[in-house]
């Protein structure tokens, strides 16, 4: 308790001492106005306190979150000295937080817009090959012969990046849209169809002795047996193939994209707008975070037997 | 009704090159047989111990009843109809892996009810089948687990659950696989205890045939209208025990008449060993077949 109280805190120190800093010491460069910034640092620590009270007693503290919150007030406070304050980072390479975070300001809708038709892409690709891939590695899975014919072709096909296809797919599909939408498709489909023949293969003797002696029925061993034995499984594969997805989703839209985080990353890149790089990949880096908790509750609610 | 018959049954675990050299001709038999020629009849209502030692083939016997495994050679039948494949005339206890681990106890009662409901056509509601399900729970004391996991239960727990689940399919006949084989002794005796109780309560009602695979002799000579006892794959004796239930072990294990058939039983397994090196000999030197 006393040692979380202490990390308490320096945390709140070390806010003060970046806001004092923010507000109060002279600039060394010209910037955008510092409200962006602040909002931000006002949510940080929103998101901090959140973390810690989380509608509980005092008593659980997270003290990961104390260390982490620290962490990004060093970060944030090396940033603003060494930059707008006594501006002796390299005036391109790195912007001033002040004008990264109005970035958000001014362009938030756009950004925004962005984002979903990232998610869409996203989002559609992901389901289609989680369901694809669960689905036919079932099928293959279970069906001996065809798993002695599909599992050595899988293993062929697996290792190979699904980007290599793109100059294929490109020309195959009708849109650009559904060319990015197979490339995360076969990036994700590929783990979750080898891991689901391998899982279906291993189910144990025992429990499919203890169904045949049930006398189930084909449908009811697929949606009584069979799935709830690999629903753990495909929740743990959704998890490693989010990243998986969203390399694949960054890739795609760096090619002929007119929208998308991707794009507003690339093409920022092309006119040198650091500012709005490094926006871009903070938004990035939220909408991951914010997938992989849905993907960490899903896997928390339904894995609840072993 | 569940009247179980053998006759002559056979069975080899075979691989391919067994099958092929029996299919060009070269030998009538697979020669590495695990059931050899056994012939048994199981009354109707009558509680049957198989006894044995380990690798004798009890597994093997009980799972081609449970219709898991086909003979090789010779004939099953319930109430003379023969047996093909599983039903839910039987259910079976296995000595653990009885229960879907993704499902609480009483989902997993509750399943093998609604199997056997649905495949008898008994048409059971879903309130009657949770009804039924709670009801066997709370007679093997499961009632206040019925909402919990098998990994949350222990061994003994699990298999109280897995007879829940067989008595409530409420088959004609039951088959058990050394369902208390991996329990220490205490939980053996409550157990053993329990299947007495719950059988003198099935009594009143309707007898029910019973299967129960053990190496332990004491059990059954607790459980058991008659124990068979097995040795190489052939059944060397078959011993009546006619008492009542329930059988209390402090008392019923020290009367002279079951001291004889246990010592009988001790003296086949330690037998068992010799004469099988003794057939083994034989064999040798006559042939498959010399008789005992
Ligand atoms: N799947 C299998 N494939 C090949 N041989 C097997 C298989 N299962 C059992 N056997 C063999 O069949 C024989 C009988 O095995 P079984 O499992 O029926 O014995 P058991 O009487 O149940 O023994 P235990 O008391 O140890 O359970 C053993 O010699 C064993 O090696
Ligand atoms: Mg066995």
């Amino acid at each position: 308790m006393r040692r979380i109280a202490v990390e308490f805190v320096i945390a709140h120190v070390l806010l003060a001492a970046l806001v004092g800093v923010v507000l109060l010491m002279p600039d060394a460069r010209k910037v955008y106005p510092c409200d962006a910034f602040l909002v931000a640092i006002a949510l940080i620590e929103a998101a901090y306190l959140l973390a810690l009270f989380r509608g509980r007693r005092l008593k659980p503290f997270p003290s990961g979150s104390s260390d982490i919150v620290c962490a990004v007030w060093v970060l944030l406070l090396v940033w603003e000295v060494a930059s707008t304050k006594l501006g002796v980072a390299h005036s391109v390479l790195i912007p001033s937080p002040e004008n990264v975070f109005y970035v958000f300001e001014r362009s938030g809708p756009e950004l925004w817009a962005n984002v979903v038709s990232s998610l869409e892409l996203l989002v559609t690709g992901y389901v289609l090959g989680t369901v694809l891939g669960v689905f036919l590695g079932i099928v293959v899975g279970w069906v001996p012969r065809l798993r002695a014919m599909f599992y050595p072709i899988a293993n062929v096909l697996a290792p190979i990046p699904s980007v290599i296809f793109t100059p294929f797919l490109v020309i195959l599909m009708p849109t650009y849209r559904w060319a990015a939408i197979m490339v995360i498709l076969l990036g994700v489909f590929w783990p979750q169809f080898l891991s689901m023949i391998l899982r279906v293969g291993s189910l144990p003797a025992a429990i499919t002795d203890n169904a045949r002696v049930l006398k189930v029925s084909n449908w009811t061993m697929i949606t009584k047996v069979i799935l709830p034995f690999i629903v753990p499984d495909v929740l743990g594969n959704m998890r490693v193939s989010l990243t998986t997805g969203f390399l694949m989703l960054m890739y795609a839209e760096s090619f002929g994209a007119k929208s998308g985080i991707g794009y507003w990353i690339s093409n920022a890149n092309v006119f040198a707008n650091y500012a709005n790089i490094v926006a871009g990949v903070i938004t990035c880096g939220m909408t991951v975070t914010a997938l992989n908790y849905l993907t960490a509750w899903l896997q928390r609610r339904f894995t609840t037997w072993r | 009704m569940g009247a179980l018959v053998l006759d002559d049954v056979c069975f080899a675990y075979e691989d391919d090159l067994s099958i092929r050299r029996r299919r060009r001709g070269r030998g009538a038999e697979p020669e590495n047989l695990v059931l050899k020629h056994l012939d048994l009849t199981v009354a109707d209502g009558e509680f049957l111990c198989l006894v044995g030692h380990s690798g004798c083939g009890k597994t093997t016997l009980l799972r081609t009843l449970a219709g898991l495994q086909r003979p090789t050679s010779g004939s099953l039948s319930i109430d003379g109809k023969p047996l093909d494949g599983p039903g839910l005339d039987r259910s079976v206890v296995f000595q653990n892996y009885s229960l879907f681990p993704w499902m609480t106890a009483l989902k997993n009662v509750e399943f093998g009810v609604r199997q056997a409901s649905a495949e008898l056509g008994r048409g059971l509601t879903k309130a009657q089948i949770a009804e039924v399900s709670r009801e066997y729970l709370a007679k093997v004391s499961m009632a206040d687990a019925a909402d919990l996991h098998p990994y949350q239960l222990s061994g003994g727990m699990q298999q109280r659950v897995a007879i829940a689940r067989a008595l409530a399919m409420d088959t004609e006949i039951l088959l058990f696989d050394e369902p208390f084989g991996a329990l220490d002794v205490r939980t053996r005796r409550e157990l053993q205890a329990l299947m007495n109780r719950l059988w003198m309560q099935e009594d009143r009602d309707r007898k029910k045939t019973a299967v129960f695979v053990t190496h332990d002799i004491d059990e059954a000579l607790l459980l058991a209208d008659r124990i068979v006892f097995m040795s190489g794959g052939r059944f060397l004796a078959d011993i009546p025990v006619a008492a009542a239930r329930p059988r209390d072990p402090e008392d019923f294990l020290r009367r002279p008449a079951v001291r004889l058939i246990q010592d009988e039983l001790l003296g086949l397994f330690y037998d068992a060993e010799e004469t099988r090196r003794d057939r083994a000999e034989r064999e040798q030197v006559f042939g498959e077949g010399g008789v005992l």
